[in-house]
């Protein structure tokens, strides 16, 4: 070998170990997104909007479903998709929350990711870490009040995905999740300025969700209410409707308009996907009161624990006592199809309200 | 070798399910095993829906059901069971027996027809991945112990 292409040979080496390093280095890097956590800051505009949308997505555990192709989904991600690109299209504020777990081989651990949108631009996006005796949504609430503030005035939206949320509080992670926390939580992430409710529409995509304890704990904090009384299969309500623009006509009318698009869309779309029962409700929180304050349905078992879940859940029609079903319609509209196959496939009727059986 | 393979498989995942988690306050390891009874899962739907002859279908259909049933059942006589996992199996097979009488007929109505057993495979489906609603355990409301045994019913017997 000649001098000159041994240089050439060690030359190209060289090269390519640089390259190398380089492209170590790149693949172990953490990739941070614009506008990365820790003191994430608000935007400079400060005109007060007059529309905020929340959406809260809980990522950890196990969300994987397959679709009739036999293809697999991760139900948290596709609510993620969903509401980025809902928040895309939002005439107002947005804030996206995936609450999901990360522990990266360098770099700190995060608790959730976060995105702020502002008519239909994205402002930031970055991590979020939960301190030491947080209580439920403390850590969302915290990067909210930073990017947001404590805005008076606007119509707020939030919509809640994930799994059944416990009637009592459980234990999760270090510390506790149930309705009372959830409901808590809530508060925490939208105080009430006036006497005014601070949610207009809650949505809560979680298996369940309809039933007295949860909807009695959620009813101060929001004018309406969409839920699913049964489980709803993939946690899969739909919320594209959020990006249709409230924010110009933030009337009563057009909030129950959004809230019954919400219920209907959702419908549509879970009938087309599943096999299985299909049920999806609103709840005007002012009218459901009566029905609420005449009820005495299970709760003390929760349904955390897995004897309380061997017992289950049934439509309170069936085991509530004294159940009225006119005073249980109040306030109340049923988007009900029955399984196509299993018990109740034979079910044409059923109400809009679920208790734990005892 | 395939027995041997799959049985290696098994105490892998069973390895990583048992692995302490408390850091994390999902259990992963449970997570893992719960991606393998789907995956398990959606193997035997598709199978169902690539099947040629209805006949194919059902036999396919009959032996999934059977042979959780049968080993639910069995399962529940393991002496590491205690009594909140053997009631969650009992339920397991009680679920499992359910669906499999409506499949061939015999609990009093008339049995799935040719035409419904692609959407009946993904009823089953269905009905198995929302029954996950549980808050960090692991789906399926059993404990990561009885996953495991779930586990070796759906996947390690054939």
């Amino acid at each position: 070998m000649t001098r000159g292409r041994r240089n050439s040979c060690l030359a190209r080496l060289a090269t390519l170990s640089l390259a190398g390093v380089a492209w170590l280095f790149a693949a172990c890097a953490q990739t941070h997104p614009p506008g990365v956590d820790e003191e994430p800051r608000a935007p400079t505009d400060s005109t007060q909007p007059s529309l905020r949308v929340i959406y809260l997505i809980h990522g950890d555990g196990d969300y994987a479903w397959h679709d009739s192709s036999g293809m697999k989904h991760l139900a948290d991600r596709d609510a993620l998709r969903q509401a980025l690109a809902a928040s895309g299209r939002t005439h107002g504020e947005s804030f996206v929350f995936h609450l999901k777990s990360q522990t990266p081989l360098f770099g700190k651990a995060s608790d959730g990711t976060w995105y702020h949108y502002r008519d239909g631009k994205i402002l930031g996006q970055g991590r979020y870490a939960a301190k030491p005796g947080d209580s439920a949504l403390s850590a969302e609430a915290r990067v909210l009040r930073r990017l947001g503030g404590d805005v008076e005035g606007p119509r707020v939206l939030l919509a809640w995905f994930g799994h059944e949320i416990p009637l009592q509080e459980a234990a999760y992670g270090e510390g506790t999740f149930g309705v009372p926390s959830f409901a808590r939580g809530l508060s925490r992430l939208q105080p009430r300025v006036d006497a005014s409710k601070p949610y207009a529409l809650l949505v809560l995509s979680a298996c369940y969700g309809g039933n007295p304890a949860t909807i009695r704990a959620l009813a101060p904090l929001a004018g309406r209410i969409v839920a699913s009384p049964a489980y709803l299969h993939l946690s899969h309500l739909d919320i594209s409707a959020f990006g249709d623009s409230l924010a110009s006509d933030p009337s009563e009318e057009a909030v129950a308009r959004l809230t019954d698009t919400v219920a209907a869309r959702s419908f549509a779309r879970l009938t087309a996907l599943a096999r299985t029962e299909v049920t999806v409700a609103t709840y005007d929180a002012a009218r459901v009161t009566s029905f609420l304050s005449t009820t005495t349905e299970a709760t003390g078992s929760g349904v955390r624990t897995r004897a309380s879940a061997v017992r289950g859940w049934a439509d309170c029609a069936e085991v509530a006592p004294g159940f009225d079903s006119g005073l249980a319609a109040q306030g109340t509209r049923l988007l009900y199809r029955p399984p196509e196959f299993g018990a109740g496939k034979d079910r044409a009727r059923r109400s809009a309200w679920q208790c734990a059986r005892t | 070798m395939k027995p041997m393979i799959r049985l290696a498989g098994i105490l892998i995942l069973a390895a990583i399910a048992v692995a302490p988690a408390s850091a994390a306050p999902q259990m992963q390891g449970g997570d893992v095993m719960q991606s393998r009874v789907k995956a398990a899962l959606n193997e035997m739907v598709q199978d169902v829906k690539a099947a040629p002859a209805p006949a194919e279908k059902r036999r396919i259909l009959e032996k999934f059901l059977g042979k959780i049933e049968t080993r639910s059942k069995w399962a529940q006589s393991l002496p590491f069971v205690d009594d909140e996992n053997r009631e969650m199996l009992a339920q397991l097979h009680d679920r499992f027996a359910t669906h499999r009488a409506e499949l061939m007929g015999t609990s009093g109505g008339a049995p799935v027809t040719d035409a419904a057993l692609d959407a009946y495979a993904s009823f089953l489906q269905q009905d198995m991945e929302q029954a996950e609603a549980s808050w960090g355990n692991g789906g399926i409301y059993l404990s990561t112990g009885a996953v495991i045994i779930v586990l070796l019913i759906i996947i390690l017997v054939t």
